[in-house]
């Protein structure tokens, strides 16, 4: 095995297939990342079992070849390599792999790989390919409102809720849920189908897409999806847990609409959380109307108390209530458009913000009872 | 205002063989006799709570078996324990203490911490509020007690133990010029704070005495035991600047409840049942309290007393609602049991805040079940704790009905 790259492509592949090795792997050959070269390609692979991520990229190849390195060893080499052609060489009697820069050499231990476990070929399932573009948006919107508790492993991922005529992702903490129905480019789904799979994974996929227009395909079969770019190959174990039913969750109605700048809420709820951090802040912050003024009221013992008043047109009732001030603000973080709609019903019933001009994302939130 | 001249103010009183002297003031025919106070032989509560002077003189200690305790004087009057009369002493104690001083710091069920400070004008010296207080107690309780003098709290403590209860007074006054003097000769399992763990680490590091401790580079200690070696290091000068506090008890930090089973558990459902019963008996206290929690503590002893787990987790918002509480205990549980027979649980929720607010959620309606809660808490508090049961109590695994008659795992 013998070919030649530069340290940002190695580090693109690095990256992109890391996030499969296991920190405990349960094999030996699992702490590894496999390595194929072909004529004019290099494949990274990683898995731990559960979830596969397969990374290719252009190369010039002297000689093909297959070897399996150390995942951290040769993360933190790329890391540290300098700018400027690399040279890999492998010679068929040895496991040593040669690394060459400049006049410089490095010997690495490699592991045997032919004990190392190449994905599966997925082609019986059914398929969705999306834009690249809509597959960003969707982590991008709904992927922060998935949970990371693990007790409840159901709500640490999106559901994808596909039909023939649409396909909806929904993720939730129960304190607050995201909601988006997106488009597909193709789909051989005929009956309505729901599957859940992990919100971080999906996030960290979505940052190695680069181009909005391309494809993006996904085969899903019983128990496992797979998700194809050009460059890029992911499976991943769909997680088991039956998804509760959102739809009747979400209100239909509302008695108080208000038309919201985005920005001027974001920054004022970002000042009144300042008075419920600390080591006694609860998170919370209350929220009252008067006419089209909206109050924002935050208190903790240790910093003080802070009053913000932002301006807002409203219809219907004027509606106090409270929120974990995190749930507002990492959902006014993700809008792109300038104004949006809060839509209230009473204290304990969940707040609706949707974006205007956007019928297709919602966001939930779920209040705190006070006294 | 007067200038303070006098510092040595703090006062720590220690009820000499608390249980037993209860016993005895409340049955003459006791009185001089060797007393055992001690659980029921039958159900491995059977060791020695509390012993009488005279029967610690055969050789008898706290925490030995009653078997071990009869062989060694096999006179000694067994004494089942009481727990509602020994708090209702202790709380009289704390009244009488609060005739001297509005300072006083309940430390234990059987010692406390006054602070005469600010009562030059009434008290001539801390020394006579100590004899005062010890004879007020001798007449009106019966109870005998130690008291140890100093000018703050860990002096005090040491003072009351290591001299106050050997001397005939019963009083003992550390000043300043007694910390080389009498602190720093003695071994470091006498300090108070010194486990058996800490002397262990101390020993290993060539430190046996309280002297040695004190000499010993204050760099050595912090880069080992980081900032608590800064404090052991102060305490072996006799620093200590915490201050008596009368309100220690009225905010707490956090709620647990223990219990060591009647016999091992072996299966994961009637462990399981147990743990209900605690985050049950936790929860409802945090309800009492109107306070609520954000870290679960799960602690578990194995058969031997030696193998078992302590392991927190968080909760996203703070809870007292034992349906929220119980789902992390079961995590918790189920992660880090290997499967040993269980002989000791305890459940805690610590990080608490005020309970005013609930964080709601979409799938389940927590308002309801707080007010279920609040009318179950009611309906106990009016009938009795077995009043209303899970039905999980009452399989064989369930302790909660025979916990119901008990104070701190004893017979009330």
């Amino acid at each position: 095995m013998e070919f030649s790259c530069t340290r940002q492509e190695l580090l693109d592949g690095v990256n992109a297939v890391s996030k499969a090795v296991s920190a405990r792997p349960t094999m030996p050959i699992l702490s590894g990342i496999y390595m194929e070269v072909q004529e004019n390609s290099l494949r990274f692979l990683a898995t731990d079992m559960e979830l596969g991520i397969e990374y290719t990229i252009p190369i010039r190849a002297t000689k093909p070849g297959t070897t399996v390195v150390n995942a951290k060893i040769f993360n933190e080499m790329v890391r540290r390599l300098p700018d400027g052609p690399i040279t890999f060489l492998l010679s068929e009697d040895s496991s040593l792999l040669k690394v060459r820069y400049f006049g410089s050499e490095l010997s690495l231990n490699t592991m045997n790989p032919i004990e190392f476990p190449v994905l599966p070929h997925i082609v019986e399932g059914e398929h969705v390919t999306l834009t690249q573009g809509q597959f960003k948006e969707m982590t991008r919107l709904v992927g922060f409102s998935a949970s990371s508790d693990e007790s409840r492993p159901w709500f640490t991922g999106i559901l994808w809720d596909v039909n023939p005529e649409y396909i909806r992702w929904v993720a939730t903490d129960t304190h607050r849920l995201s909601f988006l129905q997106g488009t597909m480019v193709s789909s051989t789904v005929q009956e309505g189908r729901q599957f859940i799979l992990h919100a971080k994974t999906l996030i960290d996929v979505a940052r190695l897409l680069h181009e909005e227009e391309n494809p993006i395909h996904l085969t899903i079969t019983k128990s496992q999806v797979l998700i194809e770019t050009e460059q890029m190959r992911v499976i991943l174990r769909i997680i088991e847990g039956q998804y509760p039913k959102y739809q009747q969750v979400i209100p239909k109605e509302y008695k108080c609409r208000m038309t919201v700048k985005v920005k001027a809420l974001l920054e004022a709820v970002d000042r009144a959380a300042l008075a419920s951090l600390g080591k006694e802040g609860s998170n919370i912050i209350k929220i009252s109307m008067d006419g089209n003024i909206l109050t924002i009221r935050s208190n903790s013992p240790e910093v003080g108390h802070i009053h913000e008043e932002v301006f807002v047109d409203r219809e219907g009732d004027s509606i106090s209530i409270a929120f974990n001030y995190r749930y507002l603000q990492e959902a006014l973080k993700v809008f792109s458009v300038e104004d949006i709609y809060i839509d209230l019903t009473g204290p304990l019933v969940p707040g609706v913000i949707r974006p205007i001009g956007e019928d297709r994302y919602l966001y939930l939130i779920v209040p705190v009872r006070t006294v | 205002m007067k200038e303070r001249t006098n510092h040595d103010t703090i006062l720590l009183a220690d009820m000499n063989s608390f249980y037993a002297s209860v016993e005895a003031s409340q049955n003459p025919a006791l009185q001089g006799k060797a007393v055992l106070v001690c659980g029921d032989p039958e159900r491995r509560h059977g060791i020695i709570l509390a012993a009488s002077k005279e029967a610690k003189a055969y050789g008898i200690k706290t925490a030995m078996t009653v078997g071990e305790a009869l062989a060694l004087c096999p006179e000694a009057q067994c004494v089942q324990p009481r727990m509602a009369l020994y708090l209702e002493i202790s709380w009289k104690i704390q009244q009488i203490a609060r005739t001297f001083s509005p300072l006083v710091e309940p430390y234990s069920v059987d010692e406390l911490f006054i602070d005469t400070a600010g009562t030059e004008e009434i008290w001539p010296s801390a020394e006579e509020v100590a004899r005062l207080f010890r004879h007020r107690l001798r007449e009106e309780l019966k109870i005998p007690c130690s008291i140890g003098i100093s000018h703050n709290k860990f002096l005090a403590k040491m003072a009351c133990d290591i001299e106050a209860k050997k001397n005939p007074q019963g009083i003992a006054f550390w000043k300043a010029e007694d910390i080389a003097k009498k602190l720093h000769p003695l071994p470091l399992r006498k300090m108070f704070m010194v486990g058996s763990r800490m002397e262990s680490h101390f020993r290993n590091m060539g430190l046996m005495t309280i002297g040695d401790l004190a000499h010993y580079p204050l760099h050595y200690l912090t880069k080992r035991f980081g900032l608590r070696g800064e404090i052991y290091h102060h305490l072996a000068w006799g620093r200590d600047h915490s201050p008596v506090s009368a309100h220690s008890l009225e905010k707490p930090k956090g709620i647990g409840h223990s219990i060591t089973l009647p016999k091992d558990y072996y299966r994961r459902e009637e462990i399981e049942t147990v743990l209900l019963e605690l985050t049950d008996q936790v929860c409802s206290r945090a309800r009492r309290l109107q306070k609520a929690g954000r870290t679960i503590t799960v602690s578990l002893r194995s058969y031997d007393l030696r193998r078992g787990f302590h392991r927190q987790s968080s909760l996203p918002a703070p809870s007292n609602l034992s349906e929220q509480v119980f789902s992390r205990v079961q995590l918790l549980f189920h992660r880090h049991w290997n499967g040993l027979p269980v002989r000791s649980l305890s459940v805690g929720i610590d990080n608490l805040v005020d309970d005013h607010t609930l964080q709601q959620e979409l799938f389940v309606d927590w308002d309801q079940q707080d007010r279920l809660h609040r009318a179950i808490d009611d309906l106990r508090a009016r009938f009795g704790s077995t009043a209303i049961l899970r039905g999980s109590s009452l399989t064989t695994a369930g302790v909660a009905r025979d916990r119901a008659k008990k104070i701190g795992g004893h017979e009330a």
